[in-house]
């Protein structure tokens, strides 16, 4: 019992930052139909952010919010640079280009940097535990659920009760008549972008206060992991994309703590395998989709 | 005829197949054969003077650089197989790599270097050791056995262009690759040093790296003018349009992957057996990223793309590379020079070429399709003393069959006879009497919890043209995509001369003989107009030259001729319109399910399609159901009309009683 609510927890822990990356990567489908494999530079920039910020001897009052600034201007950057120019483009292309700005973002690193990894200073009750009704849970992995949930009260309030987030909504269902209909889309578009760079920016943070490191593809497997979630939960979804994320971290928890020690290290490749054949029974997701289009 | 036609065949029936063969022996398929190795011929010939001029000016290098070329090219080439002529993006290709690079190593290594590295290996393999070729072999044979599972996932998985889910399937064989890799520690040695062959006995010379290259283009252009390979991408194109119409995209999309593995394993075992070694790392992102850019470059949906983008990009990052060596003093450009301009120019190579040229640099053009080349392949034949038929002189098809000269009239039968789709009234007598009949009975639909169709029955008889009318959202299109199988029926029948069509998939109705059009166009957009009818009839088994003659009698019926070697997405409405209906007609259906065929027609556009209409009808004999909004045109097209309210049946009768009807007039005309 107590093991099983551990696990719980660090699942839900896990699956909170996955949620909050596959919500974005769901948002920006939403509004671009593209699948963002660039999401996770947003993490990685503002890893080498901190690092640079941890060196001048900031805290993490003050690295938090620089994390979350950071990875909104980035993602509005990247929009502004690449993504608007295949906005028409097809799902191949799209689909590349974002490769190719992950590859030109880690590049850079490498060049500009190190392409090894630089450490800073975590906070220091990260690793610290609390004992709640005899069961030891990890505060971040707490701190992580509270944030999940506050991040995803405030998207949701985005959506149902802002202008922008109506104009998400409606662009999401269909992007040429919200169009006609007077929505502008760079605005939309932009503003999709920038909550998506929100949403990751608090992820990012989760996800540096753990590891404490910067290196040039340090978002490359939490983007991954991001898409996943989006697609388990079915692309254009929201509350698939959180759900999917919740599930896909509960899966991982499991494995971790199930599978035998030898193949410890092969939890993403098992990961994948079970949502590849996921996908081949269910290519859109766990959900049933609205089958409202006409062929 | 009817109950018996209806056993409809396999694509490889004894008649495809006596008509593939045909299409072998005849002009065409010498033709076609000699086309593609002279492809083949042309871009080996000149990768190798190139090559040869570079080696020329250096030593080992020079020359293992080269090496490395015709090594990558047969890599990019075997995933421009899946990737060009399917649209699925594939990550996994070099995964499937990293399972044959292990294999191979595995195997070929020798025993007693073999014992110091991976002395624990399981299955005695570390025990015995195999010649290098007959590794490559095994290790192949190995890698497709993965390729089969994969690739009826992918398949399963129902893979359309740009699929996301398909991707990830493949991305995920990427990474459960990687990963085994690291782990299975026994087998490959894992993390650290991987498995390396005996320093000495790794390969030397060109002459793998040329075979493997020549193979890899010859089964590529093979594949290419292959029925299968035409038949994937029209699947690329419109994989909705094209199951309607008898394409089943499984079959064609697999054997595009066992091909395009095949080739990427042969070219996986030869960098392994190149460099002598392999690791992990040899075999994940970074390589992807490599080969990936250099399909891009050139343009993934031709071979002649796929090998002029290695060449470009081999260059790039060699220069690249020597450059930010440690050779050269970099000076000013030093805030460029240095370690990573590899891999930046990579990632912005292909940023920039996705936001600029998303086709690429020669998008689908080959090699073959030069005016020069294609001059000498003429005078080929002239000099075998050949005949050059019209269409050759014209421009029309220069590979069109020219020793079976029998008149378009019967093509177009011979095409339905061997899709065993003709009824009784074909060869133009047409009309009636035949006694084949489609059937609605009871469908009901619902989506959501709402009900579309509710009990709808209709019966359309061959020879007839029945219509069906309805205001928006009475059902309509959705009884057609019930009847074409897109849209399963929740309860009720449909069935063809008595049997069931319920729960066939929509290319054996397609088969069966129901061929459809669409009220929004769904056309073969990247094929030309004598392409998207032509795949078809192939599609139905007829041989190469059979279905370049019908196709040619369909456009030529449908007004659609004078443009046949555009491209369909060119086209302007009305004729992409008149060319869906060719289409639609070119494997004779029994019947013709048309979707709004005069929607956004004027007037004189709307006569003319019935006209088009009236003369497909009784060029193949079959029956029609047509939907439209156009009393007009529907009284001046129909034999008998069906009146469809709120998902129900609600009137059937001749045009005359339908405009009379009372219920009809309430719920139709709002009167």
């Amino acid at each position: 019992m107590t093991e099983v609510a551990q696990q719980l927890v660090d699942g839900l822990g896990r699956g909170g930052e996955y949620a909050l990356i596959a919500l974005g990567i769901g948002l920006i489908f939403g509004v671009m139909r593209m699948v963002n494999f660039a999401h996770g530079e947003l993490i990685t920039i503002s890893a080498y952010v901190s690092y640079g910020l941890a060196l001048s001897g900031a805290n993490w009052w003050i690295l938090a919010p620089a994390i979350v600034l950071t990875a909104v201007a980035t993602s509005v950057l990247i929009e502004f640079v690449a993504f608007r120019w295949v906005r028409s483009s097809t799902d191949f292309a799209m689909l590349l280009t974002s490769f190719g700005v992950h590859f030109v973002v880690q590049a850079a690193f490498v060049m500009y940097i190190s392409a090894s990894s630089r450490h800073f200073a975590r906070p220091g009750w990260v690793n610290s535990t609390v004992s709640l009704a005899g069961i030891r849970f990890e505060v971040i992995d707490l701190a992580i659920i509270a944030a999940t949930a506050v991040s995803l009260a405030f998207t949701v309030w985005v959506l149902q009760r802002t202008v922008y987030g109506m104009a998400i909504r409606a662009a999401a269902e269909d992007f040429d008549t919200a169009r006609l209909l007077g929505i502008r889309p760079n605005q939309v578009i932009r503003v999709a972008f920038a909550l998506a760079g929100l949403l990751a920016g608090i992820a990012a943070v989760i996800f540096l206060m753990r590891t404490g490191r910067a290196a040039p593809s340090a978002g490359l497997i939490p983007m991954l992991k991001g898409v996943l979630a989006a697609l388990i939960g079915g692309l254009g979804r929201l509350q698939g994309a959180v759900i999917g994320g919740l599930l896909l971290g509960l899966v991982e928890i499991m494995l971790v703590s199930y599978l035998p020690d030898d193949i410890d290290g092969m939890v993403n490749g098992i990961t994948f395998v079970l949502v590849a054949v996921l996908f081949i029974f269910r290519p859109s997701g766990i959900f049933k989709v609205r089958s409202s289009h006409r062929p | 005829m009817s109950a018996d036609s209806l056993k409809r065949r396999a694509p490889l029936s004894r008649t495809a197949l006596r008509a593939a063969l045909d299409g072998m022996l005849t002009g065409a398929g010498r033709e076609r054969l000699r086309s593609d190795l002279a492809g083949a011929a042309l871009l080996f010939t000149a990768v190798l003077l190139l090559g040869l001029l570079y080696v020329s000016t250096g030593g080992a290098a020079e020359e293992k650089l080269f090496t490395t070329l015709l090594i990558n090219a047969t890599v990019v080439v075997g995933m421009q197989v899946f990737i060009g002529n399917t649209g699925i993006l594939s990550f996994g290709h070099v995964g499937f790599g990293a399972v044959a690079g292990y294999a191979f190593a595995v195997l070929a290594v020798d025993v007693e270097w073999k014992q110091r590295l991976i002395g624990d290996a399981p299955f005695g393999l570390a025990d015995s050791a195999v010649p290098p070729l007959a590794a490559i072999a095994l290790a192949t044979a190995a890698t497709l056995v993965v390729a089969v599972v994969v690739g009826l996932g992918i398949v399963r998985s129902g893979a359309a262009r740009g699929d996301i889910a398909a991707t990830v399937i493949t991305l995920a064989v990427l990474f459960a690759a990687y990963e085994l890799a690291i782990n299975w520690t026994d087998l490959t040695g894992g993390n650290r040093g991987g498995i390396s062959f005996r320093p000495g006995t790794a390969m030397s010379g060109r002459a793998y790296a040329y075979g493997s290259f020549g193979l890899a283009l010859v089964v590529a252009y093979l594949h290419r003018s292959s029925r299968s390979g035409r038949l994937a991408r029209a699947v690329r194109e419109d994989d909705l349009a094209a199951r309607t119409l008898g394409i089943n995209p499984a079959g064609h999309q697999l054997l595009a992957l066992l091909l395009s593995v095949g080739l990427v394993s042969l070219g996986a075992c030869l960098r392994v057996w190149l460099t002598g070694t392999v690791s992990p790392e040899r075999f994940f992102i970074d390589y992807t990223l490599l080969t990936l850019t250099m399909l891009v470059v050139g343009g993934r949906s031709s071979v002649t793309g796929a090998v002029t983008g290695s060449v470009i990009v081999t260059a790039l990052i060699e220069f690249t590379r020597t450059v930010s060596g440690p050779d050269i003093d970099p000076g000013p450009f030093d805030f460029v020079i240095r370690p990573g301009l590899t891999d930046i120019s990579l990632g912005l190579a292909m940023v920039g070429f996705m936001i600029l040229r998303p086709n690429g640099l020669l998008a689908d053009r080959e090699v073959t399709d030069l005016p020069i080349v294609q001059r000498l392949l003429r005078l080929g034949r002239f000099a075998r003393g050949e005949r050059a038929d019209p269409a050759t002189a014209s421009g029309i098809g220069a590979f069109d069959d020219s020793d079976d000269p029998q008149s378009p009239a019967t093509t177009l039968d011979r095409v339905a006879e061997t899709a065993g789709v003709a009824g009784d009234g074909a060869a133009g007598s047409g009309v009636a009497g035949s006694g084949d009949r489609l059937e609605v009975t009871d469908i009901s639909v619902e989506f959501d919890g709402q009900e579309v169709l509710s009990r709808a029955s209709l019966v359309v008889d061959k020879g007839r043209i029945s219509g069906l009318i309805g205001s928006n959202g009475a059902g309509k299109t959705t009884l057609l995509n019930v009847l074409s199988g897109i849209v399963p029926a929740t309860s009720g029948h449909s069935s063809l001369s008595g049997r069931p069509l319920d729960g066939l998939p929509s290319h054996k109705r397609a088969r069966a003989g129901v061929g459809r059009t669409f009220q929004n166009l769904r056309l073969f957009g990247g094929l030309t107009v004598r392409e998207n009818v032509e795949v078809v009839a192939l599609a139905h088994g007829a041989s190469r030259s059979m279905a370049r003659q019908a196709a040619t009698e369909m456009i030529r019926l449908n007004q659609v001729d004078d443009v046949a070697l555009r491209r369909a997405s060119n086209l302007d409405y009305g004729t992409s319109k008149r060319l869906e209906l060719a289409r639609a007609a070119v494997f004779q259906p029994l019947f013709l399910l048309l979707d709004e065929p005069t929607s956004g027609f004027t007037e004189p556009e709307s006569r003319m399609i019935v006209q088009q209409i009236r003369d497909i009808a009784s060029r193949i004999g079959c029956g029609v159901l047509v939907i439209d909004h156009d009393l007009a045109f529907v009284t001046a097209i129909c034999d008998d009309v069906y009146c469809l309210d709120q998902g129900s049946v609600i009137a059937h009768g001749s045009t005359e009683e339908i405009r009379s009807n009372p219920l009809v007039r309430a719920a139709y005309t709002g009167e």
